[in-house]
């Protein structure tokens, strides 16, 4: 690893669009092109959305951002409730859901992801994006 | 950047027209879905929707876009969305939004 980028951010929805910015900074600073760029911010912007979302009475929840030269590894991890995982069912498109969709975003956008999540004890969404 | 709206009643089409400023996302999407049901309550008519200043959006944007969608089809109206920026464009493909939308 080059280098990395930690942020501890307070679980309030205005504050999403710090990670945001500080992802596209970081991506930019790697070298990838403008898609790539977008894509990550949106799927930093959907891993945070859920943080902000499910971090129970937490007041905080950790970004990192690991410069792996030819991949930009992204970690974002809560101490929220946890979520059963296995119960989760990507949404059906074309059916109009208003809920699922960020986790199905962030797969869709990225080259690799891992969601670590223990009941009670904090969900981590691990997610990397190969530099073309 | 935060979320700005310019809405306007289009008397020759008979439609509102409003142009979104900025981005819609966990912030944003309260202020978003109140305005919009504001106009919708004033008059029921199809909405035009100018995504030209669009920044972003995400899944709780998204969200507000398909509950919205809803209540504008319960009085047989529609949504069209004009000029999406590719990085957004690229977002209603991914969700399947873009064969329930109306966009142009």
């Amino acid at each position: 690893m080059r280098e990395s980028v930690n942020l501890s951010l307070p679980c309030r929805p205005e504050y999403v669009s710090v990670a945001r910015l500080t992802a596209s900074f970081v991506a930019n600073q790697m070298g990838f092109d403008i898609e790539a760029i977008e894509d990550i911010k949106l799927a930093v912007g959907e891993a945070c959305n859920n943080a902000v979302l499910h971090s129970g009475n937490s007041p905080t929840y950790q970004l990192e951002l690991k410069n792996m030269e030819s991949s930009l590894i992204i970690e974002v991890k809560d101490s929220g409730r946890g979520f059963d995982k296995e119960a989760y069912k990507a949404p059906e498109l074309g059916q109009l859901q208003e809920n699922g969709l960020g986790l199905f975003i962030i797969k869709s956008l990225m080259d690799d992801v891992e969601i670590q999540t223990f009941e009670g004890n904090g969900t981590k969404i691990i997610m990397s994006k190969d530099v073309e | 950047m935060a979320l700005k709206l310019i809405s306007n009643y289009n008397e020759k089409q008979n439609t509102w027209n409003v142009e979104i400023h900025g981005e819609i996302d966990i912030s944003s999407k309260s202020t978003f879905k109140d305005e919009l049901l504001l106009l919708n309550n004033e008059k029921q008519l199809d909405f035009v929707f100018n995504c030209e200043n669009l920044e972003y959006i995400d899944s709780t944007g998204l969200g507000v876009l398909i509950s919205f969608y809803k209540n504008v089809k319960v009085n047989e109206k529609n949504v069209h969305f004009e000029k999406l920026k590719p990085s957004i464009a690229k977002v209603f493909t991914l969700t399947g939004l873009d064969k329930i939308f109306s966009i142009r």
